[in-house]
């Protein structure tokens, strides 16, 4: 718990915003990502990549961003930490993502640049999740 | 005998009554003797000195007369003379009474009587006499009799009531007569009138006034208010069927409760709203139409407002739940007006489905939310690109592909805030801005602003000076929305700066529980034609530092609703070619923390 965020999962369909979000995760805040396109290649990869942190977008052609992470909650009895991300900017949008256990809501577009930043310092700040919560 | 020389032949003559004188010799039987003489005559001439006489007992003829009448009243008959004879209907008849030999009482008594006319009734001493006097009994002048009868008061007063009842039972009749005339009148005058009134009376109300039976033909008073009254029966039938129809043909449901809650009345939409029919509507409490928790605090509620007059519908409207007959429940729109009725209090309350406008509604706001999306979603590539190229390739490329990276960026930069903007315009044109209020340090909440844009300072070339000249109050705002409101402030006072400029924020002391807030420019004012559009929505002043003044016009207003939304107000004081001051004034709040949940 004590060290740094290392191991993000992020999961984005749109592969522009995938490829410029990995850029500034990897190549500027030095973060070890791995990229899934859909809900279902989440859940598949989840136990192999052992994260530190789930980012999500809510927005997904099949299974959305909730519905992947209660799934893995579900499958695995996961607590890791969860920040969406979306363009669907209205408050009472963000805050059924806050409902579920989010540390954060990033709305899309987001500062590129300090995107490695404001992760690693979400999940420094975070307050320890109890298991099964 | 002397007396019988004076006669003609064939006439009686007869003698005074005396006592009976044989040859000068009274009788000593004292016998009252009259004598009758008449002439002797022959043929043609009288013999003289010839005369018949008869002596009569006179007493035994009179007590003869007298018996032979039915008298059963005291009487006495008397002569011209005062001989007079007695009948006591006790004791029976007396003896003859000579004249001389009369009692001084009786002969008074005669004597009164003697000159009275053939027949009369006196009244002495109390008692009625009726006295006749009859010369029939002997043709002779001079030998009347008079017969004085006493009459019983009873006679007399029988006679007399008689008249009276007779009297009596005339006037009677003519009264009744006369009380039949005026009843026949008065009936003719008022049987219409009454007739009219039990018609208007027993009148359903709502039938057709046609079917009024009333007499309009009459050629009097009656038959015009008659015709007044069916005037004034079809106009008022004609309103009460406007309204009628009004509330009947009405496309809101209306329903009408008493202080009870209890259902008076309701028109054929709140009956299709509802399910229920009137008559399972009338009489029910009006509970019945709310879901819980509603249904089960309604009774308190109207008791509560009856006696505080603290209204949450009454007056106001709102949308809210409601139960259908079948039980689910689905959205109106609820307005309630209260009345009074014969000093009782009624509420009537004006319902709508708004099921299609909440659907409506959900529907833009999934609109909203897509194009949201789908435009933030390319914008997210274009500004995250732009945001890494210029970041990486500092120093790597020349000034002029540098110079369109950023132009790029900031043409990114303003697309996303457009879109934010709109976002929350639209937002605020349907009412649906959301705050979570707190309550929050006034400079805190100041100094927290600033701080987190001090990147606008570096963009524009300016500084930010905060201030504080006044205690530290507490304000209940949404932090979020109080930052964006507070931005758009500093970036306004940022962009009209001059380089190097300095914009002042300060927090003072205003009267009466309001803190004030400042943001202060060194810019080159506010026009005048500017001053009244300044906090309309796509507001701009010309300016003529074109690039400085980039923005959506936006700004201004939705801070504007952000800050009435706390309770503020927002102003400014401008001088051209000096600067200008935007203030807002937001009310202090006693506690701290204590999370408020406010309607939007």
């Amino acid at each position: 718990m004590g060290a740094d965020l290392q191991r993000v999962l992020y999961l984005e369909d749109d592969p522009n915003i995938a490829e410029i979000a990995q850029m500034a995760m990897v190549d500027i805040s030095g973060l070890n990502v791995l990229h899934c396109a859909s809900g279902g290649a989440a859940i598949e990869n989840y136990a192999r990549f052992q994260p530190d942190l789930l980012l999500f977008e809510v927005m997904l052609p099949d299974m959305d961003g909730v519905e992947t992470l209660h799934a893995i909650r579900e499958a695995h009895g996961s607590s890791t930490p969860v920040i969406f991300m979306t363009a669907k900017a209205q408050t009472h949008e963000q805050q059924k993502y806050m409902d579920e256990g989010a540390l954060s809501v990033i709305v899309k577009p987001f500062d590129a640049f300090h995107l490695g930043d404001q992760l690693k310092s979400l999940w420094s700040a975070r307050a320890p999740l109890k298991m099964g919560a | 005998m002397q007396l019988a020389r004076t006669l003609a032949p064939g006439q009686v003559a007869f003698s005074e009554i005396d006592l009976n004188r044989e040859n000068g010799v009274v009788d000593p039987t004292r016998t009252p003797t009259i004598r009758a003489i008449t002439p002797v005559s022959t043929r043609n001439s009288a013999v003289p000195g010839a005369a018949v006489v008869i002596n009569a007992d006179y007493g035994a003829i009179l007590q003869d007369m007298v018996s032979s009448m039915n008298i059963e009243v005291d009487t006495l008959i008397f002569n011209e003379e005062g001989d007079s004879l007695r009948y006591d209907p006790a004791t029976g008849m007396s003896e003859l009474l000579l004249a001389e030999e009369a009692p001084e009482y009786l002969k008074n008594f005669i004597a009164d009587f003697a000159d009275a006319p053939n027949e009369q009734i006196f009244q002495r001493d109390g008692v009625f006499y009726h006295a006749s006097t009859d010369q029939t009994l002997v043709n002779n002048p001079g030998r009347s009799f008079t017969v004085l009868q006493t009459v019983p008061n009873e006679l007399i007063y029988s006679e007399f009531a008689s008249n009276f009842a007779e009297n009596f039972a005339f006037a009677g009749l003519l009264m009744a007569i006369f009380l039949a005339c005026a009843t026949i009148a008065a009936s003719r005058l008022t049987a219409p009138l009454r007739s009219v009134t039990s018609t208007l009376r027993t009148f359903p109300t709502g039938h057709d006034v046609d079917e009024l039976n009333l007499p309009y033909d009459r050629n009097d008073e009656i038959g015009d208010m008659s015709v007044a009254f069916r005037d004034l029966m079809n106009e008022l039938a004609r309103e009460r069927m406007q309204k009628q129809k009004f509330f009947q043909h009405a496309v809101d449901a209306f329903a009408m409760i008493d202080r009870n809650g209890i259902i008076q009345s309701v028109n054929p939409a709140c009956e299709e709203l509802f399910g229920y029919s009137e008559e399972e509507l009338l009489g029910q409490n009006v509970k019945m139409l709310m879901p819980m928790p509603y249904s089960g605090e309604h009774d308190q509620y109207l008791a509560n407002y009856q006696r505080t007059g603290k209204a949450k519908i009454i007056g106001i409207g709102r949308d809210v739940e409601a139960t259908h007959k079948d039980g689910s429940t689905f959205p109106i729109s609820l307005s309630i007006s209260q009345f009074y009725q014969n000093g009782q209090v009624y509420y009537c309350g004006s319902m709508r489905d708004i099921s299609n406008r909440k659907q409506m509604e959900r529907m833009k706001d999934e609109f909203v939310s897509t194009v949201n999306h789908e435009l933030r979603t390319p914008l997210t590539s274009i500004f995250g690109s732009l945001d890494l190229l210029r970041r990486m390739s500092e120093g790597k490329l020349d000034e002029r592909c540098e110079r369109l990276i950023t132009l790029a960026h900031e043409g990114c930069s303003r697309l996303t805030n457009l879109v934010n903007d709109i976002l929350d315009l639209e937002k605020i044109a349907a009412g649906k801005m959301e705050y979570h209020l707190q309550t929050l340090s006034a400079q805190e909440l100041v100094e927290d602003v600033v701080r987190r844009h001090e990147t606008l300072a570096d963009r524009f070339g300016v500084r930010f000076l905060v201030q504080h000249f006044c205690e530290d109050q507490t304000v209940t705002v949404d932090a979020n929305r109080f930052n964006q409101a507070s931005v758009n402030l500093l970036s306004n006072a940022a962009k009209f700066s001059p380089d190097g400029g300095v914009v002042s924020i300060w927090t003072e002391a205003n009267a009466d529980k309001f803190i004030r807030i400042c943001v202060r420019d060194e810019g080159p004012g506010i026009p005048d034609n500017f001053k009244t559009r300044i906090f309309e929505k796509f507001a701009q002043a010309d300016g003529s530092n074109q690039r400085k003044t980039q923005g959506t016009g936006l700004g201004l207003n939705i801070t504007k609703t952000i800050i009435e939304a706390f309770g503020g107000k927002i102003a400014f004081e401008t001088e051209i070619d000096k600067g200008t001051t935007f203030y807002f004034d937001l009310p202090e709040s006693a506690e701290l923390d204590q999370p408020l949940q406010v309607a939007s």
